[in-house]
């Protein structure tokens, strides 16, 4: 007891003493561990075991790597259960110890002697005092995580920096013994790695389902039976030509765009309205048509990047460069009352921070806000040095404009059509000469006023509390919109006649003006200010804490920016897309492989982090990343080099000997097999329907919603009006995002208030209620029927039920499938034969469908739909396969 | 063996599912199958689902939204009365920030509370004469004094409240309780929201859907908000014209087509589908039935009082509150707006006193009455209580209010292993700070997380590389209030 308490204290002493201690001590431990050993060896075992069964068994059933890698076997270890005490932040640190340098780690172990190492002797201390992690941590070490730090040690314990921080060198493509199953570099990684745990790829895809997956993966639209028909006959004369030439086909669709624009407008927060209290409306969506534009254009990745974060500070920038950085401008904007507008402004720097950083840097800068990183080497500095890059933006944290609905912060750009700047133009010459007579008369004006003031001041006449309010008080006491204000009154009531007139024709003229201006597309945009703000560190992350003064600067464990770069956006997203920059290329392809894969190499694909999960296969994204640079960033190459590797084409099946061996599917033996995002299931309805109109761009739509939703989230503020016409059946991108209340049928959606660089992929019942009960699925399920009926007989068969199967899924049912499709349509049909009313009332929806006029057609119809309704709900109909 | 169960076989990953969810209760509408769960998380680490022994196994969270008044109604102040219109000192103010509303306020005159405060039940708790039965319950309950935040405007206050932290994002209490202990039922959600809002239309807030958000974690675990007219739940309804009986036959011969695709592809996922449409077809009838109240006898109906019978009220809102509690679903949330009285007060408070306060103690006493009351949390409150000083004239005989004051306010909790009658922390003779047992909205949420068998430090989601928690790195459970 004395002599943990005498440890104790050393340890939070000077660093000699520590040292001296650290050897009394390891010997101490040593017998500690010898008698433990002695006296309850069963015990551990058993506990051991315990903690054992909390492990993936496919970690679990994996024997130790031969040669452990700092970065790949022990880091984890290290920062999950040390650096919250041993690790970045100075505040938070322990015994003067730090374990995320090399340092601070070789002070604890003796290279080649784990026994000898205070490390390992820490980790084996069954005493409270001494043991590590602390048993009131709630964090504790396996069996199996001590057996590698062991081993690392025995093989000299080379300390290595954070992997994801080192730059990107490309690596050799390995040796594998099935040549003949590599189709694209992709495959030597993914099948090695196969290879060394002896598992087998699964086979090639059936061309039918490997022509849904090209669809839906490019375009996020599923092919007609006409499409799928035809590149399976293509496959079958030349498998090879026909994947090359429909994926090159499907890279220059223009769908192409919008769906590559999908998870990027989840990162960038986009959405349609404000948030917060206000949530008044924007008119942002020029950006997500420049976003739609970029990916069909194949915009390298690199000006995508300059363009977003910098383009204002281009020479000569045109409008479509200022659009794109609007990027930084989709923050959520408060106009509540009582908002103070700074704390709002630090706000949205402090969201451009997140945003960027997670997007590009695949860091958790938001971590530093406060305090130095836990974990990663993001230092309270750091954090404020990058914030001082998008902290001179000419804005003032309030909202600055309101026209109607729309409410806009500056700066902005106003993208009036040719019609609205004429209209714009003749209701400013209107006003200018009433505006002058009003100012010339002003000096009467008030004298006039005044006089009457003082003659009504004590009984006034009826008139609104705030201008009675203005009138009570002596004029010198009065804010100027209280004089205004009174003035005003006094024009409109009181004054003489052609003054009244002048005065009433002036409001009517800036009622007007407010009306068209309200209508002209206006975008946020970047802008700085011609004065830099000062940019301080905020104690404990608070904008009125302000502490040491920094200036811009990138974060100090990466490369350094250019000697004579300016501390401006553009030298930082040029210093972003730099070759050396170790993270946006790897952060940037891992995102695609997720597009393309459900999960990136790096699952955590939002943190790249010490603390991320590592990647499954290293060598592969550094591979790509290399080659993504290497060529220009040339994005369509890279999608088109994952979609085409045999990696890819595999089929999904489930493979029961992965079970056990690789539960989640990391190893990539089988393509995965996923639900889609719940807006491209809506688009494929459409678009299996027929309904869907496939116009791309413009200002966003109203699709039909349950009634009053808006109105009960905002008080009856605003409420929702539905569109008319095809805009009802536009895609679902284009669905106007309301950030109060998002769509209610688009669930797992990225919440697009922060930055989301990946989707929940959850399965709820009230999901299976959208896709069963919302009108616009029940309008699908008619519009096919409907279709299906037209082009039989009228009277809908076998053939009629093969014939919707088939548009819904791309294949033919099997028998025991259709046998199923039959009894629903005997039943269905059965019922709405006995029940013509509801026969009516099922196909009665929606503007598209038409409605048979004999009962027999309605009942048909009805019965066809109700069929195509299971369609369409079927695992497979949602489901990338 | 039920499918879902069949599955957790395969998977080593949704072996720790079941654990974490099969602890409590069956597999649940919450439960079913995630791709996102929380590998090796301490939720999941917990055999038995908690981590000490609960007290409560469902909360009812009436959330008064707004900022009730402390001053007028709990926190019993008898100086103010003598000191109505003087300056609110500087040594009390102690450099408060104030919203803008008031910051350019030049005189911060104390206006004492409204009505008079007695003495109530056998513990004595001084109440005011706005909250009559809330004085008649106060045996029941445990009023906390004391509590703290540092937001002053809604939004950030009751996203803090709510999820921990000002700024959105982050999962709500309630979702967080879903998480780690999962569902106690199998046909209703686990986490169940309703709002109301004062009659009068006096206020101008709005409710965010992140309130009862899931934040980052699976969004199963959101809250669903059953709607006070039309559908009680988003699509509940089958389509006009498909009837429940047609619809069954449909979904029997659907689920025949996803086992045929799951006999072809073995995807267990598949499995979960079939379950999921089983689980929305059991909803379609379960949530109509517990929104119905018509075999409630009058009596009952009476004690809630008459605004009982208006859909989406707040006394209704409590009533179906007291049915989800006896269908064991396990956090339910009524937020009620209205209580935001800048310059209102001497008409307006009244008003929503008489809207919350006769359904809120007829809650407690209908759940007493039935024994849930042991095992269920009932907690009233709002984000942060209002000043001592008037904002506006306070001499105007209707128009003048209070702002938002963060610094102290008042919160009541009853049943589910709070101390009942007992009082907990003190303020300064203003109301305006806490002098002793300060109570922050993080220890708070500890002790609530405390009460439901959790260890707020323990109950963790990893994301971006951190585990994070309701009370991030903060709170502390308030022993003296748990009996």
């Amino acid at each position: 007891m004395l002599l943990s308490t005498f440890v104790r204290s050393a340890i939070n002493g000077r660093n000699e003493f520590h040292k001296l201690m650290l050897k009394w001590n390891r010997i101490r431990i040593s017998l500690q561990r010898m008698m433990m050993t002695l006296r309850s060896s069963s015990i551990l075992i058993l506990s051991a075991a315990v903690l054992f069964s909390f492990e993936s068994s496919a970690i679990v059933d994996e024997p130790l790597p031969d040669k452990i890698s700092f970065n790949f076997h022990v880091k984890s270890i290290l920062s999950e259960n040390c650096f919250y005490c041993h690790g970045p932040d100075a505040n938070q640190r322990q015994a003067d110890l730090r374990l995320d340098t090399a340092e601070g780690a070789e002070s604890v172990v003796e290279a080649g002697h784990p026994d000898d190492s205070e490390l390992i002797a820490r980790l084996l201390s069954d005493d409270p005092d001494l043991q590590m992690p602390p048993p009131d941590s709630g964090r504790t070490i396996s069996r199996r995580q001590r057996k590698i730090l062991e081993r690392w040690i025995e093989q000299g314990a080379k300390y290595e920096t954070h992997w994801a921080y080192l730059k990107v060198q490309r690596p050799e493509t390995p040796k594998v013994n099935d040549e003949l199953w590599v189709r694209n570099p992709i495959d030597r990684f993914v099948l090695a790695k196969l290879e060394s745990k002896e598992i087998a790829p699964s086979p090639r895809a059936e061309p039918r389902v490997l022509v849904r997956r090209f669809y839906l993966d490019l375009i996020g639209l599923p092919p007609t039976p006409e499409q799928s028909q035809s590149f399976v006959a293509d496959y079958n004369v030349n498998a090879d030509a026909a994947i090359e030439s429909l994926v090159d086909a499907l890279l220059t669709n223009e769908h192409y765009g919008e769906r590559m624009a999908l998870p990027w407008l989840d990162a960038a927060r986009y959405a349609d309205s404000n948030g917060f209290q206000q949530d008044g409306d924007r008119t942002q969506w020029p950006w997500r048509d420049w976003v739609v534009n970029a990916m069909n254009e194949n915009m390298p990745f690199d000006q995508f990047t300059i363009e977003q974060l910098a383009g204002d500070l281009l020479p000569d920038p045109t409008q479509e460069q200022l659009i794109a950085t609007a990027f930084n401008r989709n923050h959520m904007l408060n106009g509540e009352g009582g908002a103070i507008a700074e704390e709002q402004r630090n706000n949205y720097v402090f969201d451009r921070v997140d945003t960027t950083a997670t997007t590009w840097l695949g860091l958790t800068m938001a971590c530093a806000q406060c305090h130095d990183h836990k974990y990663d080497p993001i230092t309270h500095k750091d954090y404020y040095q990058f914030f001082a890059y998008f902290n001179s933006v000419d804005e003032n944290g309030g909202v600055n404009v309101r026209n109607g609905r729309l409410q806009v912060g500056t700066p902005f750009l106003d993208m009036p059509t040719d019609e609205q700047a004429q209209q714009l133009k003749e209701v400013n010459d209107e006003i200018a000469p009433v505006d002058k007579s009003l100012n010339e008369a002003d000096e009467e004006i008030t004298k006039e006023l005044r006089a009457w003031e003082d003659e009504n001041r004590d009984d006034p006449p009826t008139m609104f509390r705030n201008v009675f309010n203005a009138l009570k008080k002596a004029p010198k006491e009065r804010s100027k919109g209280e004089e205004n204000l009174l003035k005003e009154w006094f024009l409109l009531n009181v004054a003489k006649d052609d003054w009244k007139q002048l005065k009433e024709k002036q409001k009517k003229l800036y009622k007007k003006k407010t009306a068209v201006k309200s209508q002209i597309v206006t975008v946020m945009i970047m802008r700085e200010r011609e004065k830099r703000r000062k940019t301080n560190i905020f104690d404990r992350g608070e904008y009125d804490s302000p502490k040491e003064e920094v200036s811009a600067d990138v974060p100090h464990f990466l490369p350094p920016l250019p000697d004579d770069a300016d501390a401006n956006r553009l030298s930082l997203a040029n210093w972003l897309v730099d070759r050396n920059n170790p993270l946006t290329s790897r952060v940037a392809v891992n995102r695609y492989w997720q597009t393309f894969f459900g999960v990136g190499i790096v699952k955590t694909a939002e943190d790249f982090g010490v603390q991320s999960e590592l990647p499954s296969h290293p060598e592969l994204l550094d591979w790509l990343a290399a080659d993504f640079m290497e060529n220009g960033w040339d994005v369509k190459r890279i999608h088109r080099m994952m979609v085409t590797s045999e990696t890819y084409l595999q089929s999904s099946r489930f493979r029961k000997d992965l079970i056990d061996l690789d539960p989640e599917n990391r190893l990539l033996a089988r393509s995965p097999r996923y639900r889609l995002q719940s807006s491209l299931i809506r688009d494929a309805a459409l678009s299996t329907s027929g309904l869907l109109d496939r116009t791309i761009g413009g200002p966003p739509v109203y699709p039909l919603q349950p009634d009053g939703l808006w109105r009960e989230f905002s008080l009856e503020k605003f409420s929702y009006k539905a569109s008319t016409g095809n805009s009802l059946h536009r895609r679902s991108m284009y669905t106007f995002w309301r950030r109060t209340v998002a769509p209610p049928n688009m669930f797992d959606s990225a919440n697009r208030q922060t930055c989301t660089v990946k989707l929940s992929r959850t399965n709820t019942p009230l999901q299976a209620l959208v896709l069963l009960n919302d009108p616009i699925f029940v309008e699908a399920f008619c519009c096919l029927a409907s279709e299906v009926l037209r082009n039989g007989e009228g009277r809908a068969d076998e053939k009629s039920l093969v014939v919707a199967f088939e548009r819904a899924t791309g294949r033919k049912p099997k028998p025991s499938e259709l046998r199923s499709l039959l009894s629903a349509h005997e039943e269905s049909r059965k019922y709405y034969s006995q029940n013509l009313e509801d026969a009516e009332a099922f196909v009665s929806v929606g503007e598209s469908v038409i409605v048979p006029d004999s009962d027999e057609q309605k009942v048909e119809l009805a019965a066809l739909s109700s069929v195509v309704q299971i369609i369409m709900n079927t695992d497979e109909f949602m489901t990338r396969e | 063996m039920d499918p879902i169960s069949q599955n957790h076989q395969h998977n080593t990953r949704r072996q720790f599912f079941s654990r974490a969810a099969t602890g409590i209760g069956a597999a649940a509408l919450g439960s079913l199958l995630s791709e996102e769960m929380a590998f090796g998380d301490q939720a999941a680490a917990m055999p038995d689902g908690l981590h000490h022994a609960a007290k409560a196994k469902r909360v009812i969270y009436l959330m008064m939204s707004g900022g009730p008044s402390h001053v007028d109604m709990f926190d019993y102040k008898p100086e103010l009365e003598k000191r109505r219109g003087e300056q609110l000192p500087d040594s009390v103010r102690q450099g408060q920030r104030l919203t803008t509303m008031t910051s350019s306020q030049k005189q911060l005159p104390v206006l004492p509370p409204l009505k008079p405060f007695r003495p109530r039940g056998k513990s004595k708790m001084m109440l005011s004469d706005l909250i009559p039965y809330t004085g008649a319950i106060a045996d029941e309950i445990c009023l906390v004094k004391s509590m703290n935040t540092e937001a002053i405007n809604h939004a950030p206050a009751a996203t803090f409240f709510l999820t921990g932290s000002q700024i959105p994002g982050r999962p709500s209490l309630g979702a967080w309780l879903s998480y780690g202990l999962g569902s106690l039922n199998n046909n209703l959600p686990s986490f169940v929201v309703m709002n109301s809002r004062d009659r009068q239309n006096t206020c101008g807030q709005l409710l965010f859907d992140y309130y009862w958000g899931s934040g980052f974690i699976p969004s199963q675990h959101q809250g669903v908000r059953f709607r006070g007219g039309g559908e009680p739940v988003l699509y509940l309804s089958n389509p006009k014209g498909m009837p429940r009986q047609l619809r069954r036959q449909m979904l029997d011969r659907l689920a025949e087509l996803n086992q045929e695709k799951l006999n072809d592809y073995g995807d267990p996922e598949i499995e979960a589908r079939i379950k999921q449409y089983e689980m929305a077809y059991k909803m379609q009838t379960s949530v109509p039935e517990v929104v119905d109240i018509s075999r409630e006898p009058k009596h009952i109906l009476d004690m809630y009082g008459p605004d009982v019978h208006r859909v989406g009220s707040f006394a209704r809102n409590c009533l179906l509150a007291r049915k989800l509690a006896e269908k064991d679903v396990r956090f339910i949330q009524l937020m009620h707006i209205g209580w935001d009285q800048h310059g209102n007060i001497p008409t307006q408070l009244e008003i929503q006193c008489k809207d919350t306060d006769q359904p809120a103690a007829a809650l407690v006493q209908d759940l007493k009455q039935r024994g849930l009351l042991d095992d269920t949390l009932v907690i009233f409150g709002g984000e942060f209580g209002r000043t001592v000083f008037g904002q506006g004239d306070i001499n105007n005989k209707k128009k003048h209010g209070r702002d938002h004051h963060g610094r102290a306010f008042s919160l009541w909790m009853a049943g589910g292993g709070v101390k009942p009658g007992y009082e907990y922390g003190e303020t300064c003779p203003y109301a305006w700070n806490v002098v002793k047992d300060g109570v922050h909205v993080h220890d708070w949420q500890a002790t609530v997380l405390n009460l439901m068998g959790i260890n707020h430090e323990l109950l963790t989601y990893r994301y971006q590389g951190r585990r994070f928690r309701l009370t991030d790195v903060h709170g502390h459970v308030v022993d003296d209030v748990i009996a």
